[in-house]
């Protein structure tokens, strides 16, 4: 139990508790001074009353310094805590009621979803909030988060509450929540969290520790989370490629769970056709075995140049549809050019890159992501370009200076270039010329030598969106495992537009950095990946190293970074898609969504992109422009987080821990009604204090009253008369407190 | 003219007239003007007094020797049957020089009163003398009825100084020693004092066979306690003192004032002594009346 105050400063009115006193004080040393023979009769009867009179003063005193006292208390506003019942129920309060609107709260138990489940428990709730309350819903979508304007606004947006992709997660949405409850001048703050108490909307959330809630705020769970569910799941969908040479198969891998007894039910997948209807392309039957993930594969071939839209589907109905659907988009066409420009022997040195890139295997199934062709660094001359998306040049020996302004030109028109240095540059002096720094945003310093294996590429941050294909397994990626002995010391020009570095060594040096030239981009890694692993002056281990994995992805991002035509094609619901369009003709585009509307949408002039920001609606979206026949014609797929669709509910210990010590969570409506009644645990004491005010104001005008009733005679001035007693009396009455009487 | 004649009688209009026995005359003057148009006109057969005969008086009643002397008949209408000898005894101590907003003091008051009374009783033939006591009597004159007698009890009178503690209960008791006869004891006091050994003093008075007219003078803000706020009070004899709230002491004061008027009213009641309440801005006549009063219920 703790005692605030609202206006603190206005306990200071306490100090008017000092003015009867000094009243008191003041009018008790100036007595008008008489000579009186008939001394006797009053000696006679206010010397028998003398004690009585200061016995009854002294109450009289002690009675306005309370009233003053408390009046000081009460305009303070103190609020008690944990008052039990002192409470006043019937006080306003600031209540936030945060839903969980993931998905997953569209499962069904008893006929109804965890979501209505919610909005009835909460309609509940309602009717123990005082009619004065101000009150605020907050959900997972992303809705304003504020004070509706009155209960019955409140009322009305609880009841147009709906699933919906989630934008925030619950965790964020209950921080929101406490911030905006703090907002409240109201004494009595309570935040309401609707949850599944799934995995899905818990597990990522970081314990509630006691510091996370303020005292005056009590927070209360309500589990409306499922126990008895049977459910088919389709926790992923995994594509072999997103972007597919003609006439490759399409291998399509769906990652499935059950909750429930063991079942068995098709999967399917759909394609979707010209006319906008789904097509089976593929059905099989799956066991489903409770608990247990399970995975189905299907290849998909004879799919037409262009981009090819699909989605699995479970066959038949369960407790959650959400997760009954995920849709994929696929890109099918011919792979991008690459020309890998390596030093002599070319095919040697540039066999890391082009494998990683353009492995054997897959170029002659056709199903590489890039064409790429090997030339002779020094006759880079005297090749044409102009049929080529990007250009990788690997270990390169110094070049003329027309050479870097070509490559310039070339890099401009919105190509990309990736730059392996290593040991063929020679010294910086004769590598960095006017215009190949102009080309690679910087110039070489000195080669840094670092034996052994202490040095290696240490991403620092994943958030560059080369890195993206990273972030999956974040700091899993065995860097360690490919150490890098040398590499170039880059230092970027000194002016404004230069190289900007990406990734970086261990030992603080720049990795790889980026430079845009135009509409293309330039990435340099300063370090080559040309050096078989017998070679003794082998600069590092990067393409070398036992299972260098890390290198393929990190070769093919970058070429598909440098390209810069890497198109999102298959997202998640709520994030940002970009779609390159590549066309000068085409200034907008018409985006499809999956619910049936039709949104134009402008196409970036400077980046030739479309961006599409609203991608809540999961499904398959369709960019289109122009008919047909010479149209544009391309898509993207929004798929739900996993996390959306997790209903697993937590166990009792991490759900316990997640919540926080001392958490209060309620599952029925008499779980609901008696924690509100436990949770309604501070009040404020404003109309108690009044009520002892008015009480100490009463007790004082009956002792005015008492002790200096109306004197018979009319000619004796009054000393006390009706509600005036508080203010006429205390002069009076003080005054009259006999202080001495000599013998 | 009814009012004029109360003005007369009003202490503050006595006051402006300096000697004493002019007040004296004023006083009675008015008084007996007043009296002829007064319900208390009967008392008037104490008075000796002529005027013309007129149609329907009893012829019996002529007063021939005025007749022999002036040729006219005139009525005599009174006559004096007796004479009784009053003394006039008057508290000066200290307590008597009070007064709060009046223009006489308590002393003053008394001195005026015990003046016209004076007046009235040579007038008429009486015997009067003076006592004049504190703590214990400190001049007296023994009563006498000649014309000269006025002057020098209005002499002594004029030159009555209030000063000392008071004893009245002593001073009534050495009174009552000094006198042979039976008088008519007429005691100004304002009986400040225990009351007790006063009405033991009082009774031993009547024992000895003197008419007794107790005149409890008090000034007028002793009776009716006009103070307000708070006020230091000193008792101007003991020197007492007492802080107090006016306002809040004064229902009890008028209730113990009254009480105390009570007490003598009774005790005096009882002892046939006539018990005669009246402050400072009360007029004369209500002390007068008493006095005649008295006189009348003797005979």
């Amino acid at each position: 139990m703790g005692l605030s105050f609202l206006a603190p400063m206005l306990l200071g009115g306490a100090a008017l508790m000092a003015v009867p006193v000094v009243l008191h004080m003041m009018m008790r040393q100036k007595p008008a001074k008489r000579e009186f023979p008939a001394l006797r009769f009053l000696k006679a009867r206010v010397i028998a009353n003398r004690r009585r009179l200061r016995l009854n003063h002294l109450l009289l005193l002690l009675a306005r310094m309370a009233a003053l006292a408390v009046l000081a208390l009460a305009m303070a506003r103190p609020v008690l805590r944990n008052a039990g019942w002192l409470a006043d129920a019937e006080g306003p309060v600031a209540a936030v009621l945060v839903f969980d609107t993931a998905p997953r709260m569209e499962l069904r138990e008893a006929n109804r979803t965890r979501l209505e489940q919610a909005v009835t428990l909460a309609r509940k709730l309602f009717d123990k909030l005082p009619a004065t309350s101000k009150v605020a819903i907050i959900d997972t979508a992303g809705s304003p988060v504020a004070f509706a304007p009155s209960m019955a606004a409140a009322a009305a947006r609880l009841d147009r509450l709906v699933v919906a992709t989630p934008s925030t997660t619950l965790a964020t949405a209950v921080s929101e929540g406490l911030r905006l409850v703090e907002t409240s001048e109201l004494a009595r703050r309570e935040l309401y969290v609707f949850t599944d108490c799934s995995r899905g909307g818990l597990a990522s959330m970081s314990p509630m520790a006691e510091g996370d809630v303020p005292a005056d705020t009590s927070i209360l769970w309500i589990d409306v989370g499922a126990t008895a569910v049977t459910n088919c799941g389709l926790e992923a969908v995994d594509l072999s490629a997103d972007r597919l040479s003609a006439g490759t198969p399409l291998v399509v891998t769906a990652v499935t769970s059950r909750s429930g007894p063991a079942i068995t039910r098709g999967v399917a997948v759909e394609m979707l056709g010209a006319d906008g209807r789904y097509t089976r392309r593929a059905e099989k039957p799956v066991e489903w075995k409770p608990d247990v993930t399970g995975e189905v594969s299907f290849e998909i071939t004879g799919l037409a140049p262009g981009t090819q839209q699909g989605r699995v589907v479970i066959v038949g109905s369960d407790d959650l549809p959400a997760d009954d659907a995920r849709a994929f988009t696929v890109d099918v066409g011919a792979p991008s050019r690459v020309l890998v420009a390596a030093s002599a022997p070319a095919d040697r040195t540039g066999m890391f890159v082009v494998q990683a890139i353009a492995p054997a295997v897959l170029q002659k199934a056709g199903r590489a992501r890039f064409d790429a062709q090997v030339v002779d660094a020094g006759n880079l001359d005297a090749t044409a370009w102009d049929g080529y998306d990007a250009m990788v040049l690997i270990d390169p020996p110094p070049l003329a200076d027309h050479t870097w302004e070509q490559l310039r030109e070339w890099v401009a028109t919105g190509r990309g270039l990736v730059v392996w240095l290593g040991p063929r540059a020679g010294t910086a002096e004769r590598f960095n010329t006017e215009a190949g720094r102009q080309l690679l945003g910087g110039g070489l310093v000195r080669v840094w030598r670092t034996p052994g294996d202490a040095n290696y590429l240490a991403p620092t941050a994943l958030d560059h969106p080369m890195l993206a294909a990273f972030r999956r397994v974040g700091d899993a990626v065995p860097w360690q495992d490919f150490p890098v002995e040398r590499h170039w010391e880059f230092a970027p020009n000194e002016q404004e537009r230069s190289a900007t570095a990406i990734v970086s060594y261990r030992n603080g040096l720049p990795a790889i950095l980026e430079h845009r030239v135009g509409e293309g981009t330039v990435l340099v890694v300063t370090t080559p990946a040309s050096q078989a692993a017998d070679d003794a002056d082998a600069w590092n281990m990067l393409a070398t190293g036992f299972e260098p994995w890390p290198f393929v992805i990190l070769a093919n991002e970058m070429l598909l970074h440098a390209i810069d035509n890497a198109d999102d094609r298959n997202i998640t619901a709520g994030e940002t898609a970009v779609v390159h369009v590549a066309r000068g003709d085409v200034n907008s585009v018409f985006v499809r969504t999956p619910a049936g509307d039709e949104v134009p949408v402008a196409v970036d002039p400077r980046r030739g992109t479309v961006t599409v920001t609203d991608t809540r609606v999961t499904g398959n979206y369709i960019l289109r422009s122009g008919g047909q026949v010479g149209g544009f014609a391309k898509g993207f797929s929004a798929t739900l987080d996993p996390a959306a669709t997790d209903f697993a509910r937590l166990a009792p210990e991490p759900l316990a821990a997640i919540l926080g010590p001392g958490h209060r969570l309620a599952r029925t409506e008499a779980d609901l009604v008696r924690d509100v009644a436990l949770g309604r645990v501070g009040a404020e004491l404003f109309g108690w204090l009044i009520l002892v005010a008015a009480c100490a104001m009463a007790i004082d005008w009956m002792l005015a009253n008492r002790f200096y009733a109306p004197l018979d005679d009319q000619s004796a001035p009054q000393t006390v008369s009706g509600a005036g007693g508080m203010h006429a009396a205390p002069l009076a009455s003080d005054q009259a407190v006999p202080n001495e009487v000599p013998a | 003219m009814a009012r004029a004649v109360e003005e007369y009688l009003k202490p503050e209009v006595v006051r402006q007239i300096s000697r004493l026995d002019l007040r004296a005359q004023f006083i009675v003057r008015g008084f007996l003007q007043g009296l002829h148009s007064s319900p208390y006109q009967g008392f008037s057969v104490e008075f000796s007094e002529h005027r013309k005969y007129t149609l329907g008086d009893d012829p019996k009643d002529i007063d021939w020797r005025i007749f022999a002397k002036t040729d006219k008949h005139y009525v005599k209408q009174f006559h004096a049957e007796t004479n009784i000898t009053g003394y006039l005894v008057i508290d000066v101590s200290g307590s008597m020089a009070y007064t709060y907003r009046q223009e006489l003091t308590k002393l003053d008051y008394s001195i005026s009163l015990a003046a016209a009374l004076c007046w009235m009783m040579i007038h008429q033939q009486d015997p009067c003398g003076l006592m004049l006591f504190d703590d214990k009597v400190r001049h007296s004159l023994p009563a006498r009825s000649r014309r000269s007698q006025i002057a020098q009890v209005l002499s002594l009178l004029a030159k009555a100084r209030p000063s000392g503690r008071t004893d009245i209960a002593s001073s009534l008791i050495q009174v009552a020693g000094m006198l042979r006869h039976r008088s008519l004891v007429m005691v100004f006091s304002d009986l400040l004092a225990d009351p007790q050994p006063i009405r033991d003093a009082l009774l031993r008075l009547r024992h000895r066979g003197h008419d007794v007219i107790l005149f409890h003078v008090l000034d007028e803000a002793e009776a009716k306690f006009p103070f307000a706020g708070m006020v230091e009070f000193t008792e101007p004899e003991s020197r007492d003192k007492l802080i107090i709230d006016a306002d809040a002491a004064r229902k009890g004061y008028l209730a113990e004032v009254e009480a105390f008027r009570e007490e003598y009213k009774k005790t005096c009641f009882q002892s046939r002594i006539d018990y005669v309440p009246i402050d400072t801005s009360m007029q004369f006549d209500t002390a007068l009346v008493s006095y005649l009063q008295s006189r009348k219920n003797r005979f």
